[in-house]
């Protein structure tokens, strides 16, 4: 604001809107009168309509919730939902908008008050809990089969209007919350926000709500109905967590138990819904409807089964009429079971759309579990057997490549261990098969991870009980080869805290020193049993294997500005800050020799060493660690990659609020895992713009395998697991980016050579292990508006067009010794003086397809399109001459037909290359782009609405497909082989077709932000994918094929 | 006068158990409100070369101690409670430094000392509400210097009739420096400040706990902005 009076600037700018009495504030069309309640989910007002006029609820979200761009998305995607779903018993959404940046909507005022509330005046009343349960069933049927699930029934969500109609309410806003599914766990542990899990069924209160299904619904009318009966939930318990344990591990009491009174059909119609297994449970909402009218109207229930005799006999009393008429029965029978079978198909279809939804909903968050979460819902059978909808099989295929091509932090342990300090207190060996945990007598203890057994234990010495007791051991760090423990014992008033490092042998103190126990630092465990050890208060020293000498380190004079941070996996180098310099420096501990040494602006915070020995990970303490580096306000303390050759800096990834408390790679280098001082971890690439995921964790410990593809880490308070860190399959992105503005891609026919031009420069990339080979600067002569390439197939020439140029031909030649390396020589000119011709393909003798393009600024309409056989343009033969077409590909067996796209709406025309001759058009009715197959077969028209797939030899129309959603503008690319087809959007999408049989086969959908410019293919297995951002990635359809074949699907 | 509540507790206590985006929405709060701390401390003589250690020291040491989550919304308004938090802060913290010197870095913190802050002084207070009405008015600022992100130089210009502005050029200067007639001008400037206005409302109700609150907080920093 510089040097502005901010008050003036207040006040001069705020003209005091006229306050209307008893009115909060104003929306467009309401006047907002008073609070009505606020939760995790909102906040309620009532409020006064205009037009019709009445009175409304209005839900709004609370300005801490309306931070997140994605709550708020999620909040007005409900609103829609519940907008949609119109039925007499779910309560209505009015309207909809957005005040001060936060969503709101409007649903009708019901003031009769909740079933909660009411509760009382159904005991007792069979038939009218049976009717209101019925009632509530049909509506949650009614919104299950719209693919909306409440996630959330629950006594206070059933509310009464004035007449005492029941309505459901809250309605798919359960899901949104859960869709934060860590953040519905954290909430749920102190019970302060979800209430209580009395309604939540078995697998929501396992896996997370988000592991919900219709099935789940079911459950929690169960529950709504068993409560209704006895006046109690199902299981009551003092605590949230043993509640969390009863629902998924005790039988629920039949209400005909707790009450003799009760209905013993209606008792079992509850207990039905309080299955454990969703088998068990009705099989939908409508069922346990039906099982409840049926009782309403004294027929039996399909929860009790009964004799025939009695059933005959309950027929007989209510039909009187019927009663001998066997034949009419016989027929009645068949007809219901037709018409539960119909149901029954729809139920399942309706199921199936639901779990779709739910799966890609679920999966597309950064946030740990969604993998699995995902799967798991696509798994579910169910989807296999659904009949009526269309594309079942290949949206649950797309799915399931979805869910595969994210990371996952997969859980193979969880255990209860009490942390005996909030700070944390374990510390895994490098197998992370034993770990050192403190023990509740202020001593520490190793315990086997498989079965926390107690391996050993070091109680506090005699003489020391008494201290322990005050100051215990609150963190500690285990050696690399287990010999060797590093303890932090609390201080108290009396006593500092401090740490000693204690041999686990024969429990002797080799050392003790003071320290802090908020951000300590701890020994470096060397490779020959010794250790280096500094702190701030202590300088640099370095102990042998005995732990009994010693010595300053480096040396005596620089020691005591020295801070080890760590080891390089050889053992032989150590990196170190010096502290008075602010300096990162690595030694060679042998001699102690400096390799490198690079400036920093701020002590680092802790330090991995990839196993690769390529990197170093520096977690910062603060904002910005390295000089230069620039931050934006939000960034937080980072991750700083280092290359642990040189020191020098590689890139900069994203990392915590608060300042990083430990951090250590996995995969050998590939990923990395960080967690913060304060909450979280997080595990991502080793790249920036690479796979992220976020997951809660406790500041106690973070450690992973030496092989690198397991982490231990506490996932909440009291809880230690251990976890596979699954890598994506299928969907990589490359380590180098070409840089901003792509502009066109090439490959060389055997998919080894990918060829890229920005608006700067021509690049040259192995497309195999996708490292950049060349690059080279476009020549000064070019304007660079828009430079556009095609490759030959061998890759050994970029034919080049700019404006105002002539083409030029740049060679790539292959390095000598045989490695992929690959150089890009200097542009020739070819073709006359300096007209402008733009390169549309090559035909099939390699002639050059060329048209003359607009000159200077003005657009030319029409243009005329030649051949030129081998690139000579003194030998140039016409093939259409001033027509008002785009592009042009060369077909057919002798390069005889070409096929031009119009660009003014006009359909394709088809020409004789041989004669120049028109042969007509191929009726498309739109604007479109054309693509030729390699083996010159094939052509591709591909419009906004519709693609078509032409035989060119015949002109004969093989088949056509409805285009994808925003393809209209990309270019499909044939594989190398001419068998498949990819079509992609600018979103990442990427669509496969299959070009013998003319059909889709996949989608692939990158799993990340990724504004897709070009694909192409490198082999038949592999697409390259390149990102307006100059970010590139491939797709690896053989990983995708096992992964998916591990999924159980066929190819 | 009633203070508004800001959503701070909340946030923290999702925090405390939270996962990753309840961190980031923390990050972005230290980001948000650590200006109004670092404004006070400064006020209360913290020596500028410790000014940010301190600042950021503060807001971490409240996070450890779980001071946010009982920050008792009832007792009070939040601002008052965070300045207090600062003032306990900067008084242990000082005798930390006089121990470190005197002691040779041993000395025991009590954990429990500051979890119910001192009243500050009205002084204190005073300074504490102008840093923070001032940085509201500095978040609005940027918002809309965003707006302008491709066209600095009108901004530049347009931002010299904001009232409060030290210079204010006459509309056919003005006008001369951005190529606009004076109309385009004017209109120009009346969007400018209606763009304010929004702006500043958005980043206030992220204070609020509730949206209703909203006008009630802004009259406050009126008052707060004009008290001399």
């Amino acid at each position: 604001m510089g040097s502005m009076c901010p008050g003036c600037l207040l006040g001069g700018i705020w003209e005091d809107d006229a306050a209307k009495a008893n009115v909060l504030f104003s929306l467009p069309g309401h006047e907002v009168l008073s609070e009505l309640g606020r939760g995790g989910m909102g906040i309620v007002y009532l409020a006064r309509q205009f037009d019709p006029s009445r009175e409304v609820a209005l839900k709004m979200l609370l300005p801490s919730q309306g931070i997140s761009a994605e709550m708020r998305e999620r909040f007005r995607l409900e609103a829609a939902t519940v907008a949609a779903l119109d039925h007499p018993h779910i309560l209505p959404v009015y309207a909809t908008g957005e005040h001060d940046g936060l969503p709101w909507f409007t649903l009708k005022l019901a003031g009769g008050g909740s079933l909660a509330e009411r509760m009382g005046e159904f005991h007792g009343r069979w038939r009218a809990s049976a009717e209101l349960l019925a009632t509530l069933a049909e509506a949650v049927h009614f919104a299950h089969q719209r693919g909306a699930l409440h996630r959330d029934l629950k006594p206070g969500n059933i509310i009464f209007d004035e007449l005492g109609t029941a309505y459901v309410s809250d309605f798919g806003l359960a899901k949104w919350i859960s869709g934060a599914r860590s953040t519905v766990h954290s909430l749920t542990m102190d019970g302060s926000m979800m209430g209580t899990p009395h309604y939540l069924s078995p697998e929501a209160a396992k896996m997370g709500t988000s592991a919900a299904t219709a099935s789940s619904d079911v459950y929690a009318l169960g529950a709504i109905l068993y409560e209704m009966l006895t006046g109690r939930p199902p299981f009551t318990a003092e605590s949230t967590p043993e509640l969390m344990r009863c629902v998924y591990e005790d039988a629920a009491v039949p209400p005909c138990r707790l009450n003799p009174e009760v209905p013993r059909d209606l008792s079992a119609v509850a207990m039905k819904c309080l299955e454990k297994s969703p088998a068990l449970r009705y099989e939908s909402a409508a069922a346990l409807a039906a099982d409840l009218r049926s009782w309403l109207a004294g027929r039996g229930v399909q929860a009790r089964p009964v004799s025939g005799l009695v059933r005959l006999g309950r027929w007989a009393r209510r039909n009187p009429a019927l009663a001998g008429t066997a034949a009419v029965l016989i027929v009645v029978l068949a007809g219901a079971a037709v018409l539960l079978m119909q149901s029954n198909q729809r139920m399942r279809a309706a199921l199936a759309e639901s779990l779709l939804s739910q799966a890609r909903m679920t999966s597309t968050g950064s946030v740990a579990g969604t993998r699995n979460a995902a799967l798991q819902l696509l798994r579910q059978g169910d989807l296999n057997g659904a009949a009526g909808i269309p594309d079942l099989a290949a949206r649950r295929r797309t799915e399931i490549t979805h869910a595969l091509a994210l990371p996952e932090l997969s859980q193979a342990q969880v255990w209860t261990a009490p942390s005996a300090s909030s700070l944390g207190a374990e510390s895994f060996s490098p197998d992370l098969e034993r770990y050192l945990a403190t023990t509740s007598d202020g001593g520490f203890a190793l315990h086997e991870t498989q079965t926390r057994r107690v391996l050993k234990a070091w109680p506090p010495a005699e003489a020391e009980r008494a201290a322990r007791a005050l100051s215990p051991a609150v963190r500690l760090r285990l050696s690399t080869n287990e010999k060797l423990a590093a303890v932090i014992f609390a201080g108290d008033s009396s006593a500092p805290s401090h740490l000693r490092i204690v041999s686990l042998e024969n429990g002797r103190t080799l050392g003790e020193w003071p320290c802090t126990n908020l951000s300590p630092e701890w020994p470096l465990w060397l490779a020959d049993g010794g250790f280096l050890f500094a702190n701030s208060l202590t300088p640099c020293l370095r102990a042998d294997a005995g732990g009994s000498m010693l010595t300053p380190f480096p040396d005596p004079e620089r020691s005591a500005d020295t801070l080890p941070l760590a080891l390089a996996p050889d053992g032989n180098s150590v990196v170190v800050a010096m502290k008075s310099s602010k300096t990162l420096a690595r030694l060679s501990l042998a001699d102690r020799r400096e390799i490198w040494r690079t400036p920093l602006l701020e002590l680092p915070g802790p330090v991995a060493w990839s196993a690769d020995d390529k990197m170093l990970a520096i977690g910062e303490r603060t904002p910005a660690t390295l000089p230069g580096e620039t931050k934006s306000a939000t960034a937080g303390c980072g991750l700083i990659l280092l290359d642990a050759a040189s020191g020098a800096f590689r890139c900069e990834l994203p990392g915590h609020a608060m300042p990083v408390a430990e951090v250590c790679f996995l995969q050998g280098g590939k990923s990395v895992a960080s967690m913060s001082s304060e909450q979280g971890l997080v595990w991502q690439e080793t790249l920036p713009g690479g796979f992220h995921l976020a997951t809660p964790a406790q500041p106690r410990v973070l450690q992973a395998d030496r092989a690198g593809g397991r982490l231990a880490w506490s996932p909440a308070q009291g809880s230690l697991c251990l976890a596979n860190a699954v890598l994506p399959s299928g969907w990589h992105l490359w380590k180098d980016s070409a840089g901003a503005g792509v502009t066109c891609t090439g490959m060389s026919k055997d998919g080894t050579r990918l060829l890229l031009s920005t608006r700067e420069d021509l690049q040259v990339w192995d497309a195999l292990s996708g490292l950049r080979l060349h690059r080279t600067a476009w020549p000064a002569t070019f304007t660079r508006s828009w430079p556009w390439f095609i490759v030959n197939p061998d890759g050994t020439e970029v034919i080049v067009g700019d404006q105002d140029q002539p083409l030029h031909v740049i060679p790539v030649t292959a390095a000598e010794n045989g490695t992929p390396q690959a150089r890009l020589g200097l542009p020739k000119a070819r073709g006359p003086g300096q007209a402008f011709y733009m390169i549309h393909g090559l035909g099939p003798a390699g002639e050059w397809v060329v048209c003359d393009g607009p000159s200077g600024r003005t657009v030319q309409r029409n243009r005329t399109f030649a051949l030129w056989p081998d690139g000579d343009h003194t030998r140039a033969k016409i093939v259409a001459r001033d027509i008002p077409a785009s592009t042009m590909q060369v077909l057919g067996e002798n390069g005889a037909w070409g096929l031009a796209a119009s660009r003014n709406g006009m359909d394709c025309s088809l020409w004789d290359t041989r004669d120049g001759r028109s042969c007509g058009m191929l009726g498309m009715g739109e604007s479109v782009t054309v693509t030729g197959s390699p083996d010159f077969r094939l052509g591709v028209l591909t419009g906004r609405s519709r693609t078509t797939l032409w035989e060119a030899q015949t002109q004969r129309l093989i088949t056509s497909w409805s285009s994808p959603e925003d393809v209209a503008g990309t270019l499909p690319r044939f594989s190398p082989d001419s068998r498949q087809l990819a079509m992609h959007d600018r979103t990442g999408k990427i669509f496969l077709y299959n070009m013998l049989s003319g059909t889709p086969t996949q989608t692939m959908s990158i799993p990340a932000k990724f504004t897709l410019w070009d694909v192409q293919w490198s082999g038949t297995a592999r697409l390259i994918a390149v990102g307006t951002d100059g970010r590139i990635g491939e797709w690896n359809l053989a990983e995708t094929a096992v992964a998916q074949k591990d999924e159980g699907l066929a190819e | 006068m009633a203070f508004p509540t800001t959503h701070w507790s909340q946030l923290a206590a999702a925090t405390l158990h939270g996962d990753s985006r309840a961190s980031a929405a923390l990050g972005e709060f230290y980001n948000r409100y650590r200006g109004p701390v670092r404004t006070f401390f400064h006020f209360r003589d913290v020596d500028a070369s410790e000014l940010e250690d301190m600042v950021q020291a503060f807001f971490l040491h409240a996070m450890e101690r779980s001071l946010l989550r009982r920050a008792d919304r009832q007792k009070g308004s939040f601002r008052s409670w965070l300045c207090g938090a600062a003032v306990n802060f900067l008084r242990t913290h000082s005798s930390r430094r006089e121990a470190l010197k005197r002691g040779g870095g041993m000395v025991a913190l009590s954990l429990d000392d500051d979890d119910t802050p001192m009243p500050a002084t009205e002084d204190d207070q005073r300074e504490f509400d102008r840093a923070w009405a001032v940085r509201m008015l500095e978040l609005a600022f940027d918002r809309v210097q965003r707006d302008y992100i491709d066209e600095p130089g009108s901004f530049a210009v347009l931002r010299e009739f904001l009232p409060g502005s030290s210079r204010q050029p006459t509309t056919a200067e003005a006008a001369a420096q951005t190529g606009w007639n004076e109309n385009t001008l004017r209109s120009e400037v009346h969007r400018l400040r209606i763009r304010f206005r929004e702006c500043l409302r958005a980043e206030v109700t992220l204070t609020t706990s509730a949206p209703h609150e909203v006008e009630g907080e802004i009259a406050w920093l009126r008052e707060v902005l004009s008290a001399k």
